[in-house]
């Protein structure tokens, strides 16, 4: 079935390659890794037990190189690349992790174009054959014309292995009559896969611009620096020995010496004596002329793998018998220096640096002409010059007291991964600067299993409750902090209703300094928060105490993280984010200069135990949601003396908001079982005692309930976060000057209707599978005994329970009655539900709010 | 590798091939005339069901090729029905689904060949 090249046009003749290829690599796939692994190894033996002949015939058929440098490297293609693959899992699940929920199944790549290069003839196409083995890939030879017969050779010699061992048939072919038409064709053949180009910039060039996916290499123009500490006759021994490997054909090879002044006569002395000549400055002109051609400004094919002497001979130049490298003392890098370019043949270039810094300039010069994203060389035991260097240099192999030929191709001298195809990265064109090898020929599959997201229950360390507790805490625990300062941050009325002075009068007591700042107003801006930074610099507490209601308490929270980091902005502080985890700036913990102390005198919101704050941009009116565990307050002190004078009209506002803080937090996307309890016995509690609490204020009992309920609530959704309630209830707050509670209060109705019927837009989050929000409402109903026969009833019999509490409280049924004109509302409307959207509240609702939806929700608010 | 021939319980004038084992160099040999057989007894149409067929050989592969050109010339259309996952993403990979007349089932497969 050999196609018969000479009656077949070049086409067709392609086409016949690719389709046994096409086959092999088709019945390649059903095979198992111990088959697969008892391949390479057959063709590997196979390809070790034939490195004499057919490095002769490398030898015989390009005339380049030295016969036992060849078979070195037809050893190292087999042996050192089979060694490195041989455990390497390429077929069916190659990885598992179940803490990641990852798999990755290995999947061929189909067929392989191999091009080879005249250089390493034999040994590149034996690499390639057994990473292609390997990997069950089938792998087409497009060999170097001039090294035709030996390449070939070693793959017929492979192949014949390998299905004696049961590959497929073709799984290995190669082209017998090359042609540039020929190259082309299978290029761009579309049953070819992948091209693995290891030759010349323009054949690599003609791979990438085929369309099909390539990997190439690049040209080297390796600078080897010898650092003033370097062990100079490792160095020297080195460099020739890789310099003269293979006459110099790798193109990871030394192509230019840098040295270091202060030891460049030991080096040239020790050079000299083992068998390197220094070319007159007469001689390099000479030479230059014959090594390169000036027409195609690239080394000449005349020397390309010929000895030191031949070259010398070549130029007329009369050179010691045992000579085995020439140098040639350079200045300057460049197309007016011929001799700083890639030179394949026992021929280096000279520099000398006054110092480090002037050596590395030396050699990015050098991998700039023509060798960029290749290989340097540095020989030194100075960890901080090698680190410059390394740090500096645009080289995928950077070989470290190490010949840079044998060094770059691994694994000999080092733990590279030995191949005879290094990548250059994007500095040589090529897509990897990788040592080219197995898992460059698989295409991974990744099997990712759904994860659910950590969660966690954050709340204060410490929370005191009871009536009285706080005259308890400051009394005996407060010794216990170890303060010496303190800043009570109040608003105004607790100054005027003595609580401030009652604290500091303990904090006296106890030793304790304390000042206080009651310039807090009700919606803390920005310019609130600055001047009481301003006074924590002053004042240098150690010990801060919030005592009021949302705003004092919101205010020393943000001003506490600003005092303790004074780096972040106001812009830092509210950026949005999808996952508080993973947010984009990190909050660190807070408590370096002062601990927090929270004393809330309403019930309330809650803040005495989150994680967030709520400032206000002065110039715009918006209200931005602050978030971050660090600034959770360290003790909280729930004490229901505290609110027994609050105001009917604050005590419904401020009870209605725990109820939104509850309602919210139960539905959310992220509600948990650490969270539920709390936030259903919240809810109970203000169902049976805000009408109370509202009704006669001194009624301690009512009092105390709905104090430990707006705690509670704020446990609960300081972890499991709040909804559209709160983002309407934001947005109103400022447009119309509405209480927040009462704000909350005007939306809730249409916000349960909203959430509990089915999402127009599902929320993402793989905590969530699946919408429940009308169960868990129906759950709510149940915890209030609000029973009925199906969840839709349960849900409007809790819309019912909401709209007689908000009666007994006073609140007016929608907007309209609470006399927001209704020319204004229609004109804000489009405004406030896309500011809604915006707000941060809104990634935890159970549906994902559309800006449709928040309009819709809003004109039901109104009436 | 084993073969086995019946009618099919959808149209009885069809028969139907069953193929188990592994297709590989060694049955190659014997299977060839087993199918050139088979084929000669169904001149109305035959079915290779391939459920338990394990595996495929280069010279496998190559066969049944042949055997779709001979059945071809005959006059004999041929259908295969149930390939193992892997063995048909092989035939997709080797562009020969199209060729073989893939089917996963009998019924369909004994349709399309003899309506």
């Amino acid at each position: 079935m050999d196609p018969k090249k000479s009656d077949l046009n070049v086409k067709a003749a392609a086409d016949a390659l690719v389709a046994q290829a096409n086959e092999a690599a088709a019945i390649f796939t059903q095979y198992d890794q111990d088959q697969v692994d008892r391949i390479v190894v057959a063709a590997a033996k196979a390809g070790a037990a034939h490195r004499l002949e057919l490095a002769h015939m490398a030898i015989e058929e390009t005339g380049m190189g030295v016969f036992e440098d060849k078979v070195i490297k037809n050893l190292f293609a087999t042996e050192y690349v089979c060694n490195d693959i041989r455990d390497i899992k390429t077929v069916g699940l190659i990885n598992d992790c179940p803490a990641t929920g990852l798999m990755e199944y290995a999947e061929p790549l189909g067929v392989v174009l191999g091009i080879t290069p005249i250089t390493n003839p034999t040994s590149t196409v034996m690499f390639k054959s057994l990473i292609a083995l390997k990997t069950r890939n089938a792998i087409i030879f497009c060999a170097s014309r001039n090294a035709l017969k030996c390449s070939n050779e070693a793959a017929r010699i492979v192949y014949e292995a390998a299905v004696a061992a049961g590959a497929p048939d073709y799984v290995i072919r190669w082209v017998e009559e090359p042609s540039r038409e020929m190259t082309q064709a299978l290029m761009t053949h579309p049953n070819v896969a992948l091209i693995l180009a290891t030759g010349g910039t323009g054949l690599v060039q003609a791979a990438y611009g085929s369309g099909k996916p390539a990997i190439g290499v690049g040209p080297g123009n390796v600078p080897v620096y010898i650092d003033k500490s370097a062990d100079i006759p490792m160095a020297v021994n080195d460099i020739l020995m890789s310099k003269t490997f293979d006459n110099g054909m790798i193109c990871a090879s030394e192509q230019a010496i840098v040295v270091h002044r202060d030891i460049r006569q030991a080096v040239e002395d020790r050079l000299v004596s083992q068998g390197a000549y220094f070319l007159k400055p007469a001689e390099v002109a000479v030479i230059q002329d014959i090594v390169i051609d000036p027409t195609k400004q690239s080394m000449s094919s005349k020397v390309v793998g010929k000895s030191a002497r031949y070259i010398a001979d070549l130029a007329g130049i009369k050179v010691p018998p045992q000579t085995r490298l020439l140098i040639a003392r350079l200045a300057g890098v460049g197309e007016t220096v011929p001799l700083s370019r890639e030179k394949l043949c026992p021929l280096l270039g000279y520099y000398v640096a006054d110092n480090l810094d002037e050596a590395i300039n030396i050699c990015t010069n050098l991998t700039h002409f023509g060798g960029l994203g290749h290989s340097v060389s540095i020989f030194s035991r100075d960890q901080q010059a090698i680190d410059k260097f390394s740090r500096t240099l645009n080289a995928g192999r950077i070989l470290v007291n190490s010949p840079s030929a044998l060094g770059g191709v691994g694994d000999i001298y080092n733990r590279l991964h030995p191949s005879m195809t290094l990548g250059c990265g994007t500095g040589g064109c090529n897509i990897t600067t990788d040592n080219v090898t197995v898992p460059h020929l698989l295409n991974i599959k990744r099997v990712s299993k759904r994860m659910v997201n950590m969660k966690w229950f954050r709340v204060p360390p410490k929370i005191y409750f009871e009536p009285g507790c706080l005259d308890v805490f400051f009394t005996h625990e407060i010794k216990d902090l170890g303060a010496k300062r303190a800043l009570i941050v109040c608003s105004g009325s607790a100054v005027r209703e003595g609580t401030a002075g009652r604290v500091a009068a303990y904090l006296n007591n106890a030793g304790i300094q304390s000042e206080v700042f009651a310039d807090v107003k009700s919606d803390p801006t920005v310019e609130t928060i600055t001047a009481g930074v301003a006074v924590l610099n002053k004042e240098k507490p150690d010990l801060i105490i919030a005592l009021g209601g949302g705003s004092p308490m919101d205010a020393a929270k943000a001003m506490w993280l600003m005092y303790e980091h004074p780096q972040f902005s106001f812009d830092d502080l509210r950026m949005r984010f999808m996952d508080i985890r993973k947010r984009i700036v990190k909050f660190p913990p807070l408590g370096q200069k002062s601990r927090f102390i929270a004393i809330p005198t309403t019930s309330g919101t809650g803040s005495e135990v989150t994680a967030f704050t709520v400032v206000t941009d002065s110039k715009t009116g918006k209200k931005y949601p602050i978030a971050d565990y660090a600034i959770t307050p360290d003790i909280a002190i729930i004490d229901p003396n505290l609110v027994l004078t609050v105001p009917p009209t604050v005590t419904a506002d401020t009870g209605l908001d725990v109820l939104a803080h509850a309602m919210e937090s139960y539905v959310s996307i992220v509600a948990s079982d650490y969270t539920d309890p709390l936030a259903l016995r919240a809810i109970q509690l203000v169902f049976e005692y805000l009408p109370q609490a509202f009704r006669d204020g001194s009624n301690a009992l009512a009092r105390e309930k709905m104090h430990n309920a707006s705690t509670i609530a704020g446990m609960a959704f300081t972890n499991a976060f709040l909804g559209v309630n709160h983002c309407l209830a934001h947005i109103l707050g400022a447009t119309f000057h509405i209480p927040h509670g009462r704000a909350n209060a005007f939306v809730m109705i249409p916000v349960i209707r909203y959430n509990a019927a089915l999402p127009h837009k599902f929320p993402p989050s793989p905590n969530y599978p699946s919408p429940k929000a009308q169960d868990r409402y129906a759950e709510i109903a149940a915890a209030l005994k609000l029973d009925a026969s199906t969840p839709e009833k349960r849900v409007e019999n809790l819309v019912s329970a909401v709209a007689e509490l908000k009666k007994t409280l006073g609140v007016p049924a929608s907007l309209r009655e609470a006399g927001v004109p209704e020319a204004d509302f229609k004109a804000k409307l489009k405004f406030m539900a896309e500011a809604a959207f915006d707000d941060q509240c809104a990634g935890a609702n159970p549906s994902y709010p559309l800006v449709d939806d928040l309009v819709k929700v809003l004109e039901e608010a109104y009436g | 590798m084993s073969v086995a021939l019946s009618a099919s319980t959808v149209n009885p004038r069809v028969n139907i091939l069953a193929l188990s084992g592994r297709l590989s160099v060694e049955t190659e040999g014997q299977l060839l005339p087993q199918l050139m057989e088979a084929i000669k007894q169904s001149p109305q149409g035959l079915v290779l069901d391939l459920e338990a067929l394990a595996f495929v050989s280069s010279a496998g592969l190559r066969m049944l090729i042949v055997v779709y050109k001979s059945a071809a010339t005959s006059g004999t259309k041929l259908a295969m029905i149930r390939p193992q996952p892997e063995i048909y993403k092989l035939f997709k990979l080797a562009a020969l689904d199209l060729t073989f007349n893939v089917f996963e089932n009998e019924a369909d497969a004994v349709k399309a060949i003899c309506p």
